[in-house]
């Protein structure tokens, strides 16, 4: 290699030599040939010489781009001051350039930017005939809007709308302005400019967008239907051929697929719609427009499914239904109603729900108006089953949430949820879930109020269907229901319920045996035989029922009936075994233990009863009196007490009667039957020769105002009576003092009471102011009387003498004092009051009392005489005066004696009149005693007396 | 057609330039006319005779090569040496004569050294330069002595030498001031000139010199602005006249009868240098004549008859690279190369017709046929020779796109590329000359240099050169950037010379100047009237430079923009640019 560049070397200045030796010989000028054809050529003649290398063409593949040099090259020719074509194009490439290089980096470079916008506005301004203006201002928009300057690009883009209208990029620039526009919600402003791009026709690329913006700017300014008339033709065209139903296949068709606007026009079109009003606003449309297209359901579905996205379940609904409403027969209908059902639901709107299904199962129920004789497809008939259930159980459903208090709205709900049952059931018996309907239609109708046909739908439900899981609690539901009727029903019709239920009770035992309720059934059964009376079989059926375990309340109920069964039947020992196995079920708070505790007690009592009618009264008063021990505090045991101590007092066996009876008192004081006791006591007392406890007893009935005045008198006679028999002081005195007050009448017992009590005062108490205080009474008594008796006068006379003795007795006391004539009128009035008493007495004209009274009075004078001799004399008196005194006195008392002796007298004068008795001997003795002369020494044992003749 | 008239309009501008057309201001006219006046009074008036001073007169035979530098050495007095410019060294050739004097002459026995180069000028351009010497003794006496160096040609056995004539005086003969006189215009110092003319006019008992005389007064007086140019009738003026025919002929659409005129002055065997020059500028219209009609193979036989080096090279490299490639329809060429763009010198249209490439249409990448990658490699040829030269050159500056856009075209991108990108970034360091030279003359530095130039009288070339030293040959391939300065003080100045306004206001300046250092120490009052003037002159040649040289900027701007704008073209792909 050295070598052959060392020999090119030398051939080069051997060349060089030569020509400049040639150059000399021909000594021709030096000219622009002759340079250049010794220059780069392929031979001199001698040698073969390459060309230069600088002359070498050497073609490549074009040179990458570089924008960044060709911005360079492009901003420094600017500065140049070229030509307004160079400086044009330089300005708008380069600022292409930077647009195009933010554009692809992404990455904003504001100071390019603003370069780029400069660039292109000098170019609008300083070269306003460039012919690319156009094009410029396509640019300039492109780079406001990478700027944010929107509205600068809009600006631009109009400008050259409005200026180009043969320019290329006209479709372009109001395209993108029209979406700078829409993007900055200036709807109106781009509805314009997409118009024009659509004015452009079909072959414009941006026709299809432009369309579509189109329709979009009308939309987006609510101009609805002006949009559809966009939106529609768009659909007529690029959807598939063919009557259309589904979006989803119709977007799917290949020919559709490709397109990006069908779908988007489909969901506009559908969003016009929803505005307008949805499913009503296509409805009216088409009516309007008169022509269905063919994706007419397309249409309603989409509206449907957009609206549901929308939340908006309700308009759904309605344009789902709307479809219906245009297209009633169209194979599709059903779906719509479907759809219809499923928008509701998906708005929980459960009312519109159920009402979308009703519509569902009136359409398209089998033999409907849609169906004809047609039997309607699989699915149809899926629904149906769903809606019908669904029916059913909303109502159902709604029915029980309802307040107890909206009877009527519930009965309603009830009402229909099972109407709907029954149409389920009519529809579908076949069904594998009938007998779950059936269950359900029965307690629909069972709450509905429907109680008899509930009861008789759960016996279908309970007997008709094989392998029915629910047959048995449907059997009992029946029972329920029966009960229920019962219940409800009139009393008349009460009995026939209640036979249903048994029946369904008892067969429902017979074919559940090991059903969980079956001793309540058959409890239940036994209590509604109980309650029609069907005693014997209520026994049979207690019985059975207890058979099982149970639960105590249960039990207790059918132990009751048992027990009652069986006291109604009159078989009280057995009733009263069990009642006594009731009572221990029954908590002691429990209401029914008095009841039942009664109806022990009734049927001991009955046993009672039985014996005592039997003539064994040992035994009815035994079981009479058990009752106070089985079935302590029922009400019949004061009744049993009181027929046990009856029954005791008939068998005259007083202490167990009186036992009984003071324990009746002591228990049952209030106890109607506590004043018969008390008098059975009493006369148990009396019997038993207790009178003392008599007496109380009988001062008790005599104070118990409930009892007769006449009953009330006697007792208390007999309580007095029996108590002065017993010697008691005390309650004698009470006794006659109770009577005394209480029954003045008749006179004579009372006066009668009066002179006791004045006796037992005088006697027993030796209570002299009592003694006097009821001889007052007895003259009172006597004197206030109405109607006055002998006896009352009598008695009246005798207290007078009394109280006279008593005075006098008391005037014997106060003897005289000096100085006399301060004593002596005390001693005078007291005898005065005596005698006035004695007076009195006399003055009843009884022939004893008056003749003691005459006595009495002569002995008063007497005494009083006596006492003014035996009075002191006065200490100064000596001798003769007192002689004096002594005779004055004597002649003071001197006639008092005489009074005392004319009275007795007078006493003794009634020995005429057939008297003799003590006061009269008594007068004799006295006088005797005063005048001894005339009447002394007489021999008093003389019958006859001259002065008594 | 209308590129047709253009160039009719351009080439008369040309020819226009090549001759210099005094159109000064009254008042610069009047001022030089009172100071010449003056100038001639006072000449008169300090004559005196120096006869220390030896006067040389140094003179050329017509045939004998061109003397580039003489050193000359009196004695052992200090040696005074000239540089001639071309213009000088042509004017020696014809009876011309370069006057100086050397101190150090005494009586007696006096030794003069020579040591010269001598240049062949041939059409060609090279220039064969050789050394030469002399030595020479003479005796001299107490008149003084004159020395005449006449420069014979050269023949096969010896190289020119100078022959020496003595005369002893202390001045020239009269026809020794007139070739000094000569030499004086030939360096455009028409005033001294004048001045002189004016006093030998007044001492001249020679009747046979007078017209001569009057002649050479009455171009110096055309020069000044005193009167009107005589019209001439030479060898060069007929053919110029034939030239301006013809083109007059292509203006009235008499293409086959210009074509044949043109083609008869492009063949001419002419030695002239004005009338090579003008050979070579009827060769140039003509082939750009053909290039416009699309008959490449004539136009690239006369475009190949240009002289080069010469003053339309560039041109014709240029020219000839576009008629290689322009399509040939023969040898059932089916594809050949089409393109509306056809460059122009004057007034390029490649960036309009880029431009008018529709911008839709990616460049074609065709698959260039064999003939036409021979066309291309043809085409590079004299483009490559052509770029290689002085940048600040429009024609090199086209060139220099014409080879990438080329390259580009036949799908060579990545070389295309390249040759955009240095074209660019060579135009961007003429921007930058251009810079500073504006710079530069607006801050007097051009003014500056050029009076500093002025005021060296060894240097003919400088002098010739608006007195700027010469250029370093290819200057802009210097690896180290010159300063600013320098550049800007030595690229521009050639181009601004081509400028009628600049040449003739320089011109003026000069004269004004020449004027004012003839009287500013005799007569004040005229002195600084005429510093007014020179002061306004001075303006107005910064203006016209500035004007100039931003108007060559804005030229090369457009060039720049299409280097970029082609750059740009093949950077930006729109289509690959949005991928990225």
């Amino acid at each position: 290699m050295k070598q052959a560049r060392l020999l090119k070397s030398a051939v080069v200045a051997i060349l060089a030599l030569h020509c400049a030796a040639s150059a000399a010989a021909d000594n021709k000028p030096s000219t622009v040939g002759s340079i250049t054809h010794n220059n780069g050529l392929n031979s001199n003649g001698i040698l073969q010489i390459a060309t230069p290398t600088i002359l070498r063409v050497t073609t490549s593949k074009p040179l990458p781009a570089n924008p960044r040099e060709a911005l360079i090259q492009y901003d420094r020719l600017i500065e140049l001051d070229p030509d307004p074509v160079i400086l044009a194009e330089a300005l708008r490439r380069s600022a292409d350039l930077r647009v195009q290089m933010i554009d692809a980096s992404g990455d904003f470079n504001e100071v390019e930017l603003r370069k780029a916008i400069s660039n292109y506005k000098r170019l609008l301004s300083e070269i306003p005939t460039y012919e690319h203006t156009d094009r410029v201002l396509y640019q300039l928009a492109r780079a406001y809007q990478l700027n944010g300057d929107n509205e600068s690009a809009i600006n631009s883009l109009k400008t050259l709308v409005a200026s180009y209208p043969d320019s290329l990029r006209i479709g372009d620039a109001a395209f993108r302005s029209a979406e700078l526009l829409f993007a900055s919600g200036k709807y109106d402003q781009a509805e314009p400019l997409y118009r024009a791009v659509f004015n452009l026709g079909k072959d414009n690329p941006l026709y299809r967008t432009g369309e579509y913006k189109y329709g979009w700017s009308l939309y987006k300014q609510s101009k609805y239907e002006q949009a559809l008339a966009i939106f529609i033709p768009i659909l007529d065209r690029d959807l598939p051929a063919g009557e259309l139903t589904d979006s989803s296949s119709a977007l799917a068709a290949p020919t559709v697929k490709g397109s990006p606007y069908v779908a988007e026009t489909l969901r506009v079109t559908s969003l016009s719609f929803a505005a307008l009003g949805g499913g009503k606003a296509i409805n009216d449309y088409f009516a309007k427009s008169g022509r269905d297209p063919r994706y007419y359901a397309l249409l309603y579905s989409d509206l449907g499914n957009m609206l549901i996205d929308r939340q908006r379940y309700t308009d759904a609904a309605e344009t789902y239904s709307s479809f219906i409403a245009r297209y009633p027969k169209h194979a599709l209908a059903p779906d719509f109603q479907t759809q219809v059902i499923a928008a509701y639901r998906k708005g929980g709107f459960n009312e519109l729900t159920i009402s979308a299904k009703e519509t569902y199962v009136d359409l398209y129920a089998p033999g409907s108006a849609y169906w004809g004789k047609t039997a309607p497809p699989a699915k149809v008939l899926t629904e149906l089953r769903q809606d019908l259930s669904d029916l059913g159980s909303y109502y159902h459903a709604r029915a029980q949430k309802t307040p107890l208090t909206e009877t009527a709205a519930r009965q309603s709900d009830f009402s229909k949820a099972a109407s709907w049952y029954k149409k389920t059931i009519e529809a579908f018996p076949d069904a594998p879930q009938v007998a779950a309907t059936s269950m359900l239609y029965a307690d629909a109708l069972y709450d509905g109020g429907q109680t008899e046909a509930a009861a008789q739908q759960y016996a279908v439900t309970a007997y008709s269907y094989a392998a029915n899981p629910k047959a048995a609690e449907a059997a009992y539901a029946g029972v329920q229901a029966w009960q229920r009727l019962a219940r409800e029903v009139a009393e008349t019709a009460q009995t026939p319920a209640l036979l249903q239920s048994i029946a369904a009770s008892l067969k429902l035992a017979n074919t559940f045996p090991q059903h969980p309720k079956l001793s309540a059934v058959l409890a239940r059964a036994a209590n509604d035989l109980y309650a029609i009376k069907d005693y014997p079989q209520v026994i049979v059926v207690a019985q059975r029922a207890m058979q099982k375990p149970m639960p105590t309340e249960l039990r207790r109920e059918t132990q009751g009936a048992l027990a009652d069964a069986y006291f109604a039947q009159k078989q009280y020992p057995q009733a009263e075994i069990a009642y006594t196995a009731l009572l221990p079920l029954l908590e002691a708070t429990d209401a029914k233990r008095p009841a039942a505790n009664e109806q022990l007690a009734a049927s001991i009592y009955k046993q009672g009863e039985a014996a005592r009618d039997a003539g064994d009264l040992r035994a009815a008063a035994n079981h009479f009196q058990r009752i106070a021990r089985i079935a302590p505090g029922t009400s019949i045991q004061a009744n049993s007490d009181y027929d046990a101590a009856a029954a005791f007092i008939n068998l005259q066996d007083w202490k167990n009667a009186e036992t009984t009876l003071e324990t009746f008192l002591s228990r049952y004081p209030k106890n109607a039957l506590a004043a018969d006791a008390d008098k059975k006591l009493a006369f148990a007392y009396q019997k038993d020769n207790r009178p003392l406890q008599a007496s109380e007893a009988y001062a008790r009935i005599a104070a118990r105002n409930t009892e007769s005045a006449d009953t009330r008198r006697e007792a208390a006679w007999l309580a007095a009576q029996l108590s002065d028999k017993a010697n008691a002081t005390a309650p004698t005195a009470r006794a006659y003092e109770y009577y005394v007050s209480n029954f003045p009448q008749p006179l004579d017992r009372a006066m009668t009471a009066r002179r006791r009590l004045a006796d037992l005062a005088r006697n027993n108490s030796r209570d002299d102011a009592l003694y006097q205080r009821w001889l007052r009474e007895l003259i009172d008594a006597d004197t206030t009387a109405s109607t006055r008796s002998d006896v009352s006068k009598q008695m009246a006379a005798q207290a007078n003498l009394e109280l006279g003795q008593i005075a006098a007795a008391k005037a014997r006391t106060l003897t005289l004092s000096m100085p006399v004539n301060k004593s002596l009128p005390k001693r005078k009035s007291a005898t005065e009051t005596a005698i006035a008493s004695f007076e009195r007495a006399a003055s009843y004209g009884y022939a004893n009392v008056t003749t003691a009274a005459t006595y009495e009075i002569g002995m008063a004078y007497r005494d009083f005489g006596r006492a003014l001799l035996d009075s002191p004399r006065p200490a100064q008196l000596q001798g003769d005066a007192l002689e004096q005194y002594n005779i004055l006195l004597e002649e003071q008392a001197n006639p008092f004696e005489e009074k005392a002796i004319v009275i007795h007298e007078a006493n003794l004068q009634r020995l005429r009149q057939g008297l003799w008795n003590d006061s009269i001997k008594k007068s004799v003795a006295a006088l005797a005693d005063l005048s001894p002369a005339k009447y002394g020494k007489r021999e008093q044992r003389e019958n006859s007396y001259d002065s008594l003749r | 057609m209308r590129m047709q008239r253009r160039w009719i309009v351009a080439s008369l501008m040309f020819m226009a330039a090549s001759g210099a057309q005094a159109q000064q201001t009254g008042n610069s006219t009047a001022l030089i006319s009172e100071a010449l006046n003056a100038n001639v009074a006072t000449s008169v008036a300090n004559t005196s005779a120096d006869i220390t001073l030896a006067q040389v007169y140094i003179g050329s035979q017509v045939e004998a090569p061109f003397i580039r530098d003489i050193t000359l050495r009196l004695n052992d007095s200090a040696p005074v040496r000239y540089e001639f410019s071309d213009t000088e060294s042509r004017a020696l050739q014809r009876s011309a004569q370069y006057q100086l004097k050397l101190s150090g002459l005494k009586e007696g026995v006096n030794q003069l050294r020579a040591d010269f180069h001598t240049a062949t000028a041939s059409d060609k351009g090279i220039k064969v330069l050789k050394q030469g010497q002399l030595t020479k003794s003479f005796s001299s006496g107490s008149s003084g002595v004159t020395l005449q160096l006449t420069l014979s040609k050269a023949t096969l056995m010896s190289d020119a030498a100078f022959d020496i004539s003595i005369r002893e005086s202390t001045a020239g003969t009269t026809q020794n001031q007139l070739s000094t006189v000569d030499f004086m215009m030939a360096g455009g110092e028409y005033f001294p000139a004048a001045s002189t003319l004016i006093r030998l006019m007044a001492n001249n008992q020679d009747a046979t010199l007078s017209e001569a005389i009057q002649k050479r007064l009455s171009a110096c007086h055309a020069a000044l602005g005193l009167q009107s140019r005589e019209p001439t009738q030479t060898g060069d003026d007929l053919l110029t006249t034939r030239f301006n025919q013809a083109l007059l002929s292509i203006q009235q659409n008499k293409g086959l009868e210009a074509t044949t005129e043109l083609d008869a002055i492009g063949l001419s065997e002419v030695t002239e240098s004005s009338a090579l020059s003008l050979r070579d500028q009827a060769n140039l219209v003509l082939a750009y004549h053909f290039l416009n009609q699309g008959q490449g193979d004539k136009a690239i036989s006369a475009f190949e008859r240009i002289r080069s080096p010469g003053p339309y090279s560039n041109a014709g490299l240029l020219g000839l690279g576009w008629a290689l490639l322009l399509p040939v329809n023969r040898d059932g060429v089916a594809n050949p190369i089409t393109t509306t763009r056809y460059p122009t010198i004057v007034t390029p249209r490649l960036t309009a017709d880029i431009v008018a490439l529709k911008r839709e249409q990616a460049p074609r990448v065709p698959s260039a046929s064999k003939f036409q990658q021979t066309a291309l490699r043809k085409a590079l040829v004299p483009w490559t020779e052509l770029i290689g030269r002085d940048p600040t050159d429009p024609t090199v500056q086209e060139g220099m796109l014409a080879i990438a856009w080329t390259l580009y075209h036949f799908g060579a991108y990545a070389q295309a590329q390249t040759d955009y990108t240095r074209a660019a970034d060579q135009f961007e360091k003429a921007r930058g000359w251009y810079d500073s030279a504006i710079a530069s003359v607006s801050n007097g530095g051009m003014i500056a240099a050029i009076n500093a130039r002025d005021a060296v009288d060894d240097n003919g070339w400088a002098r010739a050169n608006a007195s700027l030293p010469p250029m370093r040959p290819r200057w802009w391939l210097g690896n180290t950037p010159e300063p600013p300065k320098t550049v800007a003080d030595t690229f521009y100045f050639e181009r601004l010379l081509l400028s009628d306004d600049y040449s003739e206001a320089l011109q003026t300046y000069r004269n004004l100047m020449m004027a004012d250092s003839a009287i500013k120490d005799s007569d004040n009052a005229l002195h600084s009237r005429l510093s007014a003037a020179i002061t306004a002159q001075r303006a107005q040649l910064e203006s016209i430079a500035v004007a100039n040289l931003t108007a060559q900027k804005k030229q090369l701007d457009k060039y720049l923009i299409e280097a970029r704008f082609a750059l740009a073209t093949i950077y930006d792909r729109p289509e690959l640019a949005s991928a990225q």
